[in-house]
């Protein structure tokens, strides 16, 4: 354990001083996230235009809510994003085999190793979006409540990152990720709509088998409806019931791969 | 401008995503699936929990149609994928060969751009089909045959508006080591101001007279309002001509760009 | 063909300096130096002339090819191809050049060749009957049979390699940049090509820049060649001269008969030229060109000589040494 440790604290010194390296594309980041803040707290502000509530939740609980998405989107750029982009690549061009040679975790080494630095700006901004619709929201919010959301949104910003894994591992078998790619952020939008505007069959799917309500639509009711057992239970349940099928799915690809390649 | 070449460029382009694989295919109409799914619900609550009969001015089928029609076109117009052929060509230093071409630059990353066009096209026009197969066509909505073909041109005129628009934040590519950023922060712009998100008619009175300044209306929400027959015949001729305009606009503001950085410009290695 | 007249180029890179504090600084201020890629360049490059650009990786070969097919522009000075400025790239220009890049694919990667050609067709607008001639001309000379079909990225590197000739060819430039044409292939299609390269400037004589790290291609192709360093010419001129001018000497080796006749005396062969080896078998000596029959004549009087050979310098070290900036024979 110690010594995964040691590694990304390599991992993380490269990657500063690579970005640091292309300053534009640091400040352009800095620019992109800002503006895709902006723009999904305004699209919520224009509906609440028309309506009070939206999923049973008000236009300040809407923001606590989407900002808790921020800082998860925010993580997932900076720690895992890079590398599921470059995961695809490696397996379509045969670039692993240098990776699975390394007496180290595969999945570690290839989820972590490139951390974008260019990025930490945008979390600290999104944090500072996530601690600002907390301190403006008018009604009362426990401690506990709050720890508990903190807690889960971290809880998400995992399960977001196993969900993407689970959409990039067909690679190993299509060879073409373009297209999974495309479904992952299609699908990943309803990450960013309250879970209580879908109904029927399709809620019950998010919150279980593709659990992308569970991201931070649960967490955010936690907050704001107090943290009943059976809700933590569940988050977390469904959290490790993926995170299980993602390492099961992950060493079904690699024992493909490996005997696939000549 | 040489047709003759155009339209072999573009066929080339076209023949290659012809030749994708299913699951590609399979995929991008999931894509679609999901994207629609998304939208409905989301109105769907809107309607519901305002109890509103509408909402700036859109009934719930409607803003259905809209929502579907935006998808549909949309794909067509973004052509696909997010755009970066040019700044990949100025990084990786492909610019050259096309240098050393004697043609136009843009014409060629132009001509592989529409070449995706046709695909797309028939793409959502088959998607649109079987949407109206499954729903039939709302009563509420004045959507004829008519109004779809009307939509075409304006269609391919959003096309060819978006790739303009596009140019600038590529070219800087010459300066920058990575202009990703830039390519899906004009992504985040069009799709919110150029109603890609939810229809223009939402905003607050004072944005949407904003709004009807910029380009962005273009790519969107005026194809949209055409297909449904919600535009008259004067409205659109003046935006075709109004979005062809700002293509022109776009055009000279990338020319200084294009000049100064092609001078800088070192075929990447010495 | 080619005339170019004090062409220089600078780069602008960015200073760099380690720590994490120098780094965050960066991101709002930065150092830069200029780097000379190529320094006042002059020469010029006649109809069907194959001239050979040797010089170290980084000296600035790739930097001129880029400028004088108009990719680049100069930071100053004048060069005229066909008598048209390169970096103004009329079309008139370009429909007359072609360059090769061993090291970077130019054809469209997924498509197959055949493909590729009916794309240069339409962009050179190479009319219907020229175009199927020359590629026939082209295929024959290449020896190409069915890889025309298959898509480029599955090709061989050499199969590749001659996709690229013939790509670059079909419009029949009169002045051909090969940046490198050989790298990295066997020595079957490396041949295979310098024939190929040889029998196409004796059918149209364009001019033809060529560079290469292989002093074979240079041997074979080239009568003139151009030596930079740093980004200066510093030799141009005949390939023999380079031997006359910078290895005015030739190499006599003699094999001795064990036992018999004298021992061999390092100090007193010396008079004839450098001895390089001296043992009881064995003598080598590096004697002006002038004066070599006569000290291979002494030699064979004084010695038991079971075998006697004179060798011109590699060519290769005298140009290496050239590129380094040592002419002159280290003693």
């Amino acid at each position: 354990m110690r010594r995964y440790l040691r590694l990304y604290l390599y991992f993380l010194r490269f990657s500063f001083s690579r970005a640091l390296e292309y300053r534009m594309d640091f400040w352009f980041r800095i620019v992109m996230d800002t503006t895709f803040y902006a723009v999904e707290l305004l699209f919520f502000t224009v509906l609440y235009q028309h309506t009070k509530l939206l999923g049973g939740w008000t236009l300040d609980q809407v923001f606590i809510f989407v900002s808790g998405y921020l800082v998860i989107d925010a993580i997932h750029m900076t720690v895992f994003s890079n590398n599921m982009w470059w995961l695809s690549i490696f397996v379509n061009k045969g670039d692993l085999d240098y990776y699975l040679v390394r007496p180290v975790s595969s999945l570690f080494f290839l989820s972590t190793r490139d951390f974008a630095a260019n990025s930490f700006v945008n979390l600290l901004m999104a944090g500072g979006i996530l601690a600002w619709s907390l301190i403006r929201y008018p009604g009362t919010l426990g401690s506990t409540n709050i720890t508990w959301f903190l807690f889960l949104v971290l809880n998400g910003a995992f399960l977001y990152y196993i969900l993407h894994m689970c959409f990039i591992i067909p690679v190993f078998w299509t060879h073409t990720s373009r297209g999974m790619v495309m479904a992952f952020f299609a699908v990943g939008k309803m990450m960013e709509r309250p879970d209580q505007i879908f109904r029927g069959w399709l809620r019950r799917v998010l919150v279980t088998v593709l659990p992308l309500s569970v991201v931070v639509s649960l967490p955010a009711r936690v907050l704001f409806e107090g943290p009943t057992p059976e809700k933590i239970v569940h988050i977390l349940g469904v959290t490790a019931c993926a995170f299980l099928f993602m390492a099961w799915f992950w060493r079904l690809a690699l024992r493909s791969y490996s005997s696939a390649s000549s | 401008m040489r047709p003759g070449l155009f339209i072999h460029l573009m066929s080339i382009e076209t023949r290659k995503l012809f030749s994708y694989r299913v699951d590609f295919w399979v995929t991008t109409v999931v894509n679609m699936v999901v994207t629609l799914i998304v939208f409905w619900y989301l109105w769907e609550a809107m309607f519901q929990e305002s109890g509103a009969s509408t909402i700036g001015g859109w009934s719930l089928p409607g803003i259905l149609t809209y929502s579907v029609l935006i998808s549909l076109s949309g794909r067509v117009i973004r052509g696909g994928d997010l755009q970066m052929a040019i700044s990949t060509d100025i990084y990786e230093g492909s610019l050259s060969r096309f240098l050393l071409y004697p043609s136009r630059y843009f014409f060629f990353k132009y001509a592989q751009q529409a070449g995706a066009v046709l695909p797309e096209l028939l793409q959502s026009i088959a998607m649109g089909a079987l949407i109206v197969l499954v729903y039939g066509i709302p009563t509420e909505v004045p959507v004829t045959a008519t109004s779809l073909l009307m939509a075409l041109p304006t269609i391919l005129i959003g096309h060819l508006l978006f790739f303009m628009l596009s140019v600038i934040p590529q070219l800087v590519a010459f300066w920058a080591e990575n202009v990703w950023s830039l390519s899906v922060l004009l992504r985040f712009i069009t799709m919110l101001l150029g109603g890609g998100m939810l229809p223009l008619s939402l905003f607050p009175e004072w944005a949407q007279s904003i709004l009807a300044w910029m380009p962005f209306i273009y790519l969107y929400d005026f194809p949209a309002r055409v297909a449904m027959g919600l535009v008259t015949q004067a409205q659109w001729l003046e935006g075709m001509l109004l979005s062809l305009l700002w293509c022109g606009i776009t055009a000279l503001l990338a020319v200084p760009f294009w000049r100064r950085g092609e001078l800088q410009y070192t075929g990447v290695g010495i | 063909m080619i005339k170019v007249q004090n062409l220089r180029k600078v780069f602008r890179v960015h200073k760099r300096e380690p720590g994490l504090t120098s780094s965050i600084r960066a991101l709002f201020r930065r150092e830069w130096i200029e780097k000379v890629a190529v320094s006042g360049s002059t020469f010029s490059v006649a109809e069907g002339e194959i001239v050979g650009l040797i010089g170290a990786n980084g000296a600035g070969k790739t930097t001129l090819l880029k400028m004088l097919s108009g990719i680049i522009h100069p930071t100053s000075g004048e060069a005229r191809v066909l008598g048209s400025i390169p970096w103004k790239r009329e079309n008139s220009f370009r429909t007359q050049i072609a360059l090769i890049m061993g090291q970077k694919a130019q054809l469209w990667w997924d498509l197959p060749a055949a493909d590729c050609f009916l794309l240069l067709r339409e962009i050179y607008r190479i009319p219907e009957d020229r175009y199927r001639k020359n590629l026939g001309r082209l295929i024959s000379m290449l020896n190409i049979g069915n890889e025309m079909n298959v898509q480029i990225r599955r090709l061989s590197l050499g199969e590749r390699m001659k996709m690229e000739l013939i790509a670059a060819l079909l419009h029949s430039p009169r002045v051909v940049f090969l940046d490198e044409p050989t790298i990295g292939l066997d020595l079957t299609t490396q041949r295979a090509i310098r024939d190929f390269i040889l029998e196409y400037r004796a059918e149209l004589s364009p001019a033809m820049l060529l560079t290469s790290h292989y002093m074979e291609d240079i041997q074979r192709l080239c009568k003139r060649i151009i030596i930079l360093r740093e980004g200066s010419i510093v030799y141009d001129g005949s390939l023999r001269r380079v031997i006359e001018e910078y290895a005015p000497y030739k190499e006599i080796l003699v094999h001795l008969r064990r036992g018999i006749g004298a021992v061999p005396d390092a100090e007193d062969l010396s008079r004839l030229g450098d001895v390089v080896e001296c043992s009881e078998t064995q003598v080598k000596i590096r004697a002006p060109r002038d004066r070599i029959a006569e000290a291979a004549n002494e030699l064979l009087q004084r010695f038991s000589v079971a075998d006697l050979s004179i060798d011109e310098p590699e060519i290769g070290d005298t140009i290496e040494r050239i590129m380094a900036g040592r002419p002159e024979e280290p003693r």
